[in-house]
């Protein structure tokens, strides 16, 4: 028989559980006799009254003893390092107050199972977005609302409540954010550098930092605004939130924000807050005059893709160039052979799209090349197409329409409606060119091009027997950290004989070279 | 359980913060602040403030129930740790703000002076009764009765009177000798350099030369406090900053404007084992380093000096 | 603090599509999926009335008033005496009755057949006819027990020559009532209203009602929570179980009964009485919870729920700050195990102030602690445990007088927050007897229901305006 024993500093237990505790050190291997007691005299003189500890230790009331008998040196030494173990382990599995781990039901009752919360991400229905987000600030939480259907009325003092409070509220209809190098919602898996990117627009934020990642940049955060932010009612809350957080960020050299041209009172407070920030900062109003942005420290850009470009030379300490635009030597050479492949009354582009922003850069594109671009979001009221289902010469569709998507999911995640109009398309012998955009990232579809190639070739079929071809044109958003692959995507996608650009802009002006 | 905090320092962060628990207590908590070298304290509302305390009214709560190396975390006013029921509402709470800095001190002044001598002579009394490590004016005597009192006796005089030269170098050289000296979670050498920053703080006032001092003492001290354990660096963090707990300052504005002093001071020396006396002693030489005609007291030391 | 957010660990809660706390973990943040469904059942006015009030500084402030007045309350039964003299403004010819509000066409049988059954022990007709005439004529002033102080289980009808138990609250100095219990079978409380009921009645208010008295008198009162306290260690949970309380209730009364000068058949009645009656610390209880969320109502901008009761017909809750409002929803039916030869058919919905245990925090919420309870209610000891942990998700704290020995000896959940249960979807627990719907039949059977969710939607709108 042997006995030892042991101290364990400020760990406390009620006598009760300590009972208990003792009984399952007793059953042990090799044991006889076990006690664990908080080191208090009494328990110490007990203790020795009892035989169990050869003589009085010091007290130390706030530890914890253990003392044990049994068989030999070894199974004493066993069983006090297993006690020791039970102790901790108890007190990081189950805590103490009886609380017990039930899912948590609500953001308080999930930061009180996660107190080191500091985000709170919302896709529930629109209905009751709003609610949560305020739950969530009232809780000193950032907020970033995926939720969509989220009125201006709730969304004004949610965001005054945030900037009151210096608090971050993405959205409503925020699709996609890079905090902390973590994507948020439908993001790209984007390289981690010193460029900020402050969007009102998810697929135009997912264009440029998948961009910037391509040129070899990189971001520090990319703060998604939502779509009404730059309105005149909500006043660009949270875009100026994100630029004096980005002009303060000690990690971010260049700011890139992006959005369609926002109301003229906001534009002024956008960019004289960018003035002030002290800070190379790139702007992308998508259909604005860059020439009329540019002043100062502010560089006005026309594409998405010069918007990239631009931060990435800055970042790079290089200076802006100008950009051109015409399309790039590089894509020349395809323009021949593509035009070689189209009969005569082959004229026009159809361009089918999944990301909003991406519709809308190209609509633009190709009204200035080719003129008359009808869409369901046109620059111009009277190129409003009528009916959506059905093209009109050049044609290119936001197909994330709220007029499509009731019901269904977006097709970034269904091809099926895409897929359906690839085909229709191909069977109108004055279609020349199908224009499309393919988006990767977390959310996203996780084979677009395993989706798509069964339609392109079907499409082909169709137009082979009617002894015409249709050119394929697109662009791949994405990286290469995404987990569809940037590379695997394209090199299937350029297998199955779709020309392939670098950006959308790109596409945009390849698909008008080939049918003008 | 949402319990209401009584009080919170000055120096706790009132809205977003985040910690871990640094070390759990009978009837307090420390939490380490993230990214930052400092402890904010968790303590019962029967206590006495601090300045990076957050005070707690729930007598019935348990402290304990917290566990070393878990997380804290304060999202809006509110304070929640890892596998914890406990949540704790900053808002609301009142806020301790300490005055030593304000006090300006007039040495020179005979109710002042007479007051200090009251207070020095208490201080004596109750560490001899209490058979203290460290007896004040042992310090100033050729008869050291503890060896922490002959560890102590020649830095302190040292520290004294170069602090009186406003001499950085030599002031720190001589704190150089005492911090971290001394056994408990906040050394009787730290205890002791507190002391003597609240008496400066008190004194300094608008004196410019006697700001600087201090401010370039404080900036010093700091830098070798490495030398001293988390919680009481945090104690002497705040003491460089001219924050102090309630019951030392509490003493300062006793002997300043002619307080209770007998009340103050039993209440100021009955923090911790010995930590309450060991500070006061400090307090009550420094206050003598400045503006101080010679006194019975102060001659005491000096002569010790010799 | 925007910027404090980019120096940290992202950790993030998850609202919503699942996939996306997925995605976070993936790229190396934390995230915690929610178990979200609407709150309020999708009423938005309420969902939005929620979340405003949500760590709102002056309802926590509020909450914290109330939930102290609630714990700091020291109920001491203080001695029994009619109706009439104890309950203050107590008008002749006033019938008290269980729950929320109704008027005596929409009462439920058992209600009706108590009320009747009040009406002739009062002599106020001569039979069952002429009183169900009278009851339905307007001359008898019908009233919730709770707008007395007072509570009743099941049918809880008070009339003004019933004794009831006076407990006063030694904190604040506020005072309830509890009739007393007549044990189980053919009894009022059920609608039961025969000449053997009648002529219990009587004896309770002739001899029963006097010997309590004189015996708590003798002792100089009886501090409940110690009593409750002690119970819940000794397997009751102090609505359903009232085996421990109702024993060490009659070990402190006997030797003081014993000492005072009664017939030799009236003090073996009385004896006898009590000690057959396992329930008969239940009304006691009942005052004791309802002592102590009276010192916690009305704390203006607390959401704290100060009562919970049925009628047969509606359910009804009142909160701290809203004044005098209940805010009702029809009461649900009981869930639980038939006494042989009854089914759920012959069951009465929801009955009886009895969940005032609940809002106090033990009955159900303290289930974990009468492991036996579950052949009554159906269940296991582990579910018993599960639903006082639920428990704690919609509860403001906890009340260190009542602990808890399967759970470690934990506190028992106390105090339910109106907004905890909105945001969590979690109804409150009720432990409880099920009535036949019809009168006079009694107990059929026993089990657990939920406060309906409506209740405390209505509650939270109204909280919201102010």
């Amino acid at each position: 028989m042997t006995t030892s024993q042991r101290i364990i500093k400020k760990l406390y237990r009620d006598s009760v559980s300590l009972m208990q505790f003792s009984e399952k050190v007793r059953a042990l291997n090799g044991i006889n006799q076990a006690s664990a007691v908080m080191a208090t005299e009494n328990n110490i003189s007990l203790l020795v009254e009892a035989s169990l500890l050869a003589s009085a230790v010091l007290p130390s009331p706030n530890d914890l003893l253990i003392v044990v008998e049994g068989r030999d040196e070894a199974s004493v030494s066993e069983a006090l390092d297993s006690a020791e173990a039970m102790l901790k382990a108890k007190s990081t599995e189950s805590g103490e107050g009886g609380v017990r781990r039930v899912p948590s039901r609500s953001i308080e009752m999930g930061l009180e199972a996660m107190p080191s919360a500091n985000f709170v991400l919302i896709s529930t229905p629109g209905e009751y977005a709003a609610a949560e987000a305020r739950k969530a600030l009232q809780l000193g939480l950032h907020v970033m609302m995926f939720s969509d259907n989220v009125s201006m009325e709730e969304e004004i003092p949610l965001k005054q409540y945030a900037r009151d409070h210096d608090l971050l509220v993405m959205g409503p209809d925020c699709g996609t954010a890079i905090i902390n190098g973590v994507p948020l919602g439908f993001a790209n898996v984007v390289r981690r550098g010193d460029i900020g990117v402050v969007a009102a627009s998810g697929t135009g934020l997912q264009q440029v930092t998948s961009l910037i990642d391509r040129f070899g940049g990189g971001i520090t955060q990319a703060i998604g605004t939502g779509g009404h932010d730059l309105k005149s009612e909500v006043g660009g809350i949270t875009m100026l939130q994100g630029i004096d957080a980005l002009a303060k960020d000690k990690a971010t050299k260049v700011i890139l924000l992006v959005s369609k041209p926002p109301s003229p009172d906001v534009m002024k407070k956008v960019l004289e807050k960018a003035s002030q920030s002290g800070k190379p900062v790139v702007v992308e109003f998508i259909g604005a005059d860059p020439k009329s942005i540019t002043s100062g420290n502010i560089t006005g850009v026309r594409t998405l893709e010069d918007a990239a470009a631009a931060s990435v030379l800055l970042s790079k300490g290089k200076a802006v160039k100008k950009f051109s635009n015409a399309l790039p030597a590089k894509y020349k050479s395809m323009v021949k052979s593509a035009q070689k492949k189209l009969k005569k009354g082959q004229k026009y582009i159809r361009g089918l799209f999944s990301g909003g922003t991406f519709c809308y850069e190209t609509v633009l594109l190709l009204s200035e090349a080719l003129g008359k671009v009808y869409s369901n979001t046109p620059i111009r009221k009277e190129e409003k197409i009528l009916d959506v289902w059905k093209s009109l010469e050049h044609t290119v569709i936001d197909l994330g329409d709220d007029l499509f998507t009731q019901g269904r999911p977006h097709p970034m995640i269904d091809f099926r409606l895409r897929n359906e109009r690839i085909v229709q398309e191909a069977k109108d012998p004055e279609t020349a060119v199908i224009l499309l955009d393919i988006v990767l990232g977390h959310g996203s579809n996780m084979d677009p091009a395993g989706e798509l190639i069964p339609a392109i070739q079907q499409a082909q079929k169709i137009a082979g027997k009617a002894k015409r071809s249709v050119v394929f044109v697109g662009s791949v958003c994405g990286t290469e950290l995404d987990p569809q692959s940037l590379s695997r995507q394209e090199s299937r996608l350029r297998d199955a004989g779709v020309i392939l650009t670098d950006s959308n802009a790109q596409a945009a002006r390849l698909a008008a070279a080939i049918v003008s | 359980m949402k319990i209401q905090a009584a009080s919170i320092g000055e120096a706790v962060p009132r809205d977003t913060f985040d910690a871990t628990i640094q070390s759990v207590y009978e009837s307090t908590v420390n939490l380490r602040l993230e990214g930052e070298d400092r402890l904010i304290t968790l303590l019962s509302s029967d206590r006495y403030e601090l300045p990076q305390g957050i005070r707690i009214a729930d007598k019935n709560l348990s402290l304990r129930t917290l566990t070393v190396g878990l997380r804290a975390a304060s999202r809006g006013g509110v304070l929640r740790f890892d596998f914890s029921p406990l949540t704790i509402d900053l808002r609301g709470a009142s806020v301790w703000r300490c005055r030593m800095k304000e006090l300006n001190a007039d040495m020179q002044s005979p109710p002042v002076l007479e007051a200090w001598s009251l207070a020095w002579k208490l201080l004596n009394e109750n560490q001899k009764l209490r058979h203290a490590d460290l007896i004040a004016e042992n310090l100033f005597q050729a008869d050291f009765s503890s060896p922490l009192s002959r560890r102590m006796a020649r830095p302190v005089s040292q520290l004294a009177a170069a602090a009186e030269q406003y001499d950085v170098e030599g002031t720190i050289h001589a704190a150089e000798e005492i911090i971290g000296l001394g056994p408990g979670a906040t050394p009787s050498g730290d205890d002791v350099l507190i002391g003597f920053l609240a008496a400066f703080w008190s004194v300094a006032g608008e004196h410019e030369q006697q700001l600087s001092f201090v401010h370039s003492f404080g900036t010093v001290l700091m830098q070798i406090a490495e030398q001293t354990n988390e919680i009481s660096r945090t104690y002497l963090f705040h003491a460089t900053q001219g924050q102090f707990s309630s019951t030392l300052t509490y003493l300062a504005a006793a002997i300043v404007t002619g307080g209770d002093v007998q009340q103050h001071i039993q209440s100021a020396m009955r923090v911790g084992h010995s930590s309450g006396m060991d500070s006061v002693t400090g307090m009550l030489i420094g206050l003598r380093v400045w503006n101080t005609e010679q006194s019975s007291a102060y001659s005491a030391f000096t002569n010790a000096e010799r | 603090m925007v910027n404090k957010l980019f120096e940290q660990d992202l950790q993030v809660i998850n609202v919503g599509l699942a996939s996306f706390a997925d995605a976070i973990q993936q790229t190396g943040g934390k995230s915690l999926q929610l178990d979200w469904r609407p709150p309020a059942s999708g009423n938005r006015e309420a969902g939005m009335s929620l979340a405003v009030l949500i760590n709102d500084p002056k309802v926590e402030a509020a909450n914290r008033t109330a939930h102290e007045r609630f714990l700091s309350a020291q109920p001491v039964l203080v001695g029994v005496d009619s109706a009439r003299n104890a309950i203050p403004n107590l008008g002749e010819r006033t019938l008290l009755h269980a729950g929320p509000p109704i008027e005596w066409s929409r009462m439920c049988g058992p209600m009706q057949g108590a009320v009747i059954g009040a009406i002739l022990f009062e002599g106020w007709a001569e039979n069952h006819e002429t009183a169900r005439k009278l009851a339905g004529s307007g001359e008898i002033k019908f009233a919730p027990c709770h707008h007395y102080g007072a509570v009743g289980p099941m049918s809880g009808v008070i009339s003004p020559s019933m004794p009831v138990w006076i407990v006063r609250n030694q904190d604040r100095g506020n005072m309830s009532f509890s009739n007393l219990n007549e044990g189980l079978g053919k009894v009022l409380r059920f609608g039961a209203n025969d000449d053997s009921v009648l002529e219990r009645l009587k004896w309770m208010a002739a001899v029963l009602g006097p010997a309590m008295n004189s015996a708590v008198k003798q002792l100089g009162g009886i501090e409940l929570r110690p009593i409750i306290a002690q119970a819940l260690h000794m397997g009751d949970e102090c609505h359903n179980r009232n085996a421990a309380a109702s024993s060490l209730l009659f070990k402190r009364l006997t030797p003081a009964l014993l000492k005072m000068d009664l017939p030799q058949s009236d003090m073996s009645r009385v004896l006898e009485f009590v000690a057959g009656n396992d329930h008969f610390f239940l009304n006691i209880s009942m005052a004791c919870c309802k002592s102590m969320l009276d010192a916690a109502h009305g704390v203006e901008h607390s959401t704290l729920v100060t009562a919970m009761a049925r009628n047969g017909v509606d359910f009804g809750i009142r909160v701290s700050g809203s004044g005098d409002a209940w805010f009702t929803a029809p009461a649900p039916m009981v869930d639980g195990l038939f006494f042989p030869g009854y089914s759920q058919i012959d069951a009465a919905p929801d009955l009886g102030d009895s969940a005032i245990t609940e809002t106090a925090g033990i009955g159900g919420f303290a289930m974990g602690a009468a492991p036996a309870i579950v052949q009554f209610v159906g269940g296991t000891p582990q579910d018993a445990i599960a639903y006082t942990r639920e428990m704690f998700h919609i509860t403001m704290g906890v009340n260190g007088g009542f602990t808890l020995p399967p759970l470690n000896f934990d506190a028992a959940p106390a105090g339910i927050d109106v907004r905890k249960v909105i945001d969590t979807g979690i109804a409150p627990v009720i432990n409880t007897g099920i009535a036949h719907k019809d009168a006079g039949v009694g107990q059929v059977g026993a089990g657990i229901t939920r406060a309906p969710l409506e209740c405390f939607e209505q509650a939270i709108i109204s909280i919201g305006k102010y």
